[in-house]
């Protein structure tokens, strides 16, 4: 994915930023995330810097494989350093607090919880190796 | 003219202005403070349950806690907050330095970089001395009244042997959930432990656990990997507050020292001003130099123009161990718990020629974020992780020492940039591993492969630019910090250790500080 000027108006970064919202946490951006994240792009990247999202797969799945596999083989790739920013935004929500900070045991649960996620990565791994072929990101 | 300049406002030089605070003194600094707003008050925790208006003290108005998305060469955790990334701000601006194999971290701040220490107070022993020409019990009294100054907390215990006794300390903090679960657990192998060269104690921090002289005990507020405004912390400012409030003491802020000159009776200070770039010289009967290993090196070269010298540089090598509490994963976060370094390991044995240390801490308050791809997972795994496994999650961080090597060094260039080289690094990983083996015993369980092994210049430990050595060569100094060259200028912090052990040196070289400062008052 080539580097070229980021002119894009404010909402198509809010949208951007609304996007890796749902990426990450499955649900509607609260009101604010998406213009804190384009805040955040424009401060932390050089006006250079252009990410297209639009190429990229639109199906959740598909988008969390290509990070990973992405990430595994380049850690400071574009697409991971974007997700990155919503996930400092989202940590700094009060509503989040509980997403980022346990307050109740659950000591039980956290096995198998784990043991999913491990195989599901696996399986993320294999399709978002795939995936990197089609949509390679800097 | 003043009777003694000290340039530096970081430990070393609080500890010798401390020494000297009845004597007229000139305390010149480049003095750079956090802003005086947001400020964080109560509970950091219930701060962040609450507080809609966290954003600007816990990522920035201009996101300064995301620094390290965009780098491979990572800023520390804790000196990026937006209220505490004035330890590091001006730099490399104010002044250049190019590097090769070294990332430093070099404060223009009131207080220095202490103002974001780990806060551990360790004695050197003899062992430690070794190559210095002084001895532990030259520095002992120093170490009792910085005792009673700072206010430490801690114990007397296993590691007494590499420490000493220590008088008149605090009662320690109670150990957070996997501090406390790690120290039961080697306390049932303690002795099978010892037997391979591994021992094990409470750090000794310069945390109040008890009121002294109006500042608070520790509350438990666990703040402080994001503000420098817990005055249960000792740091350096605290010491300079009171300092000013005294006739006799001035502090000037806003000016970079780039030189002197010692003719006779006096020494004369070239220094810039920070606002105008504006030029002024100071004088004094005595110059103490307490700007840093780096910035103390940087300004003799310059006072002697000398490009061609190669002056040495000492920096601990370091390593961070992340371990799993495997009897804590799914628990919740230990709120009420001590998020600084609550243990101290030391290793002597055969996996490296000298003592290592190490300090183990608790993940409980920085980010989540700062850590979250550190995990091997996908976004929806590594969310899972965050929130199971931090909870149970400490980091050993191991110090090596250090001693001078051709291949380490600084020198002034003709455009009066700074080089610093530093190639020869001790080869690490086989004690690693040991102690991977070891603590696995323990249900303490990591990976070799999620060791990892920062670039030299991240222990922020720097030291031996112009070392205190018996051989009387122009850029050593005698051992009271008396520069060969320039007897009138004495050299006050970490750029006189000859060499660098494992234990953090800050405690050190404020007990050094204030015997210079004694030896001048006693000469003078």
């Amino acid at each position: 994915m080539t580097s070229a000027p980021d002119n894009r108006p404010g909402r198509d970064l809010t949208g951007e930023g609304e996007a890796f919202y749902h990426l990450l946490f499955g649900k509607k951006a609260p009101i604010g995330t998406g213009d804190a994240y384009a805040r955040a792009c424009r401060i932390l990247f050089p006006p250079q810097e252009h990410f297209p999202l639009e190429p990229l797969p639109h199906s959740r799945s598909a988008l969390e494989a290509l990070e990973l596999a992405t990430r595994l083989a380049k850690p400071l790739n574009q697409l991971t350093r974007r997700v990155h920013i919503i996930l400092y935004i989202a940590e700094a929500d009060p509503g989040h607090f509980s997403t980022f900070v346990p307050q109740r045991s659950n000591r039980i649960g956290a096995w198998p919880r784990l043991g999913f996620h491990f195989i599901r990565t696996i399986v993320l791994f294999i399709r978002g190796t795939w995936l990197r072929r089609r949509y390679p990101i800097d | 003219m003043t009777d003694i300049i000290i340039v530096g406002s970081g430990a070393s030089a609080m500890a010798a202005a401390w020494e000297l605070r009845d004597r007229d003194v000139l305390i010149l600094d480049t003095g750079l403070t956090p802003p005086a707003a947001p400020q964080i008050k109560g509970n950091l925790f219930d701060l962040r349950r609450n507080d809609k208006d966290q954003e600007k003290y816990i990522l920035g108005d201009r996101f300064q806690s995301l620094v390290n998305i965009q780098r491979s060469d990572l800023v520390s955790v804790k000196l990026k907050g937006p209220l505490i990334d004035f330890v590091i701000r001006g730099f490399p601006d104010m002044a250049p330095v190019d590097v090769q194999g070294f990332s430093p971290f070099i404060s223009y701040a009131r207080g220095g970089l202490a103002n974001a220490w780990g806060a551990g107070a360790y004695r050197y022993s003899d062992y430690d001395l070794a190559d210095f020409p002084i001895t532990a019990g030259d520095l002992e009294p120093f170490y009792d009244e910085l005792t009673d100054h700072m206010g430490i907390s801690g114990a007397n215990d296993y590691l007494e042997p590499f420490f000493g006794r220590i008088e008149g300390l605090q009662p320690p903090l109670p150990f957070n959930r996997n501090c406390g679960r790690f120290f039961r657990c080697w306390n049932r192998r303690r002795g099978r432990m010892a037997r391979g060269g591994l021992h094990l104690g409470r750090t000794q921090l310069t945390l109040l656990t008890r009121e002294l002289d109006g500042r608070p005990a520790y509350s438990g507020d666990s703040t402080s990997f994001f503000t420098t405004a817990n005055p249960s912390i000792y740091t350096p400012a605290i010491t300079l507050e009171r300092l000013i409030r005294r006739a006799n003491i001035r502090y000037l802020p806003g000016w970079m020292v780039e030189r002197f000159s010692a003719s006779g009776e006096k020494v004369e200070i070239q220094a810039r001003s920070l606002e105008d770039k504006s030029p002024r010289t100071f004088r004094g009967r005595h110059l103490l130099l307490a700007a840093g290993a780096i910035n103390s090196g940087r300004i003799v070269l310059r006072s002697f123009d000398d490009t061609r010298t190669r002056l040495p540089i000492l920096d601990n090598p370091v390593s961070f161990i992340p371990f799993v509490n495997m009897a804590a994963i799914g628990s919740a976060t230990d709120m009420a718990g001590y998020e600084g370094g609550q243990l101290i390991l030391i290793y002597e044995g055969p996996r490296f020629p000298k003592r290592v240390q190490g300090s183990m801490y608790s993940i409980i308050s920085p980010l989540r974020s700062d850590l979250f791809f550190n995990f091997p997972f996908s976004l929806q795994g590594n969310l899972a992780l965050m929130r199971n496994i931090i909870p149970a999650m400490t980091v050993l961080q191991l110090f090596y020492p250090d001693s001078p090597r051709n291949g380490n060094f600084l020198q002034l260039r003709e455009n009066n940039r700074l080089k610093i080289q530093y190639r020869e690094v001790p080869r690490l990983g086989a004690l690693e591993s040991l102690l991977i083996r070891r603590f696995l015993s323990m249900g303490f369980v990591s990976l070799p492969q999620l060791v990892q092994f920062p670039k030299p210049g991240n222990s922020i430990h720097y030291a031996g630019t112009i070392p205190m050595e018996r051989r009387g060569l122009p850029y050593h100094t005698d051992r009271h910090g008396r520069l060969n060259r320039s007897p009138r200028v004495r050299l006050i912090d970490g750029s006189v250790f000859p060499s660098l052990p494992a234990k953090n040196l800050t405690f050190t070289l404020m007990a050094n500080a204030m015997r210079v400062a004694r030896d001048l008052k006693r000469s003078d």
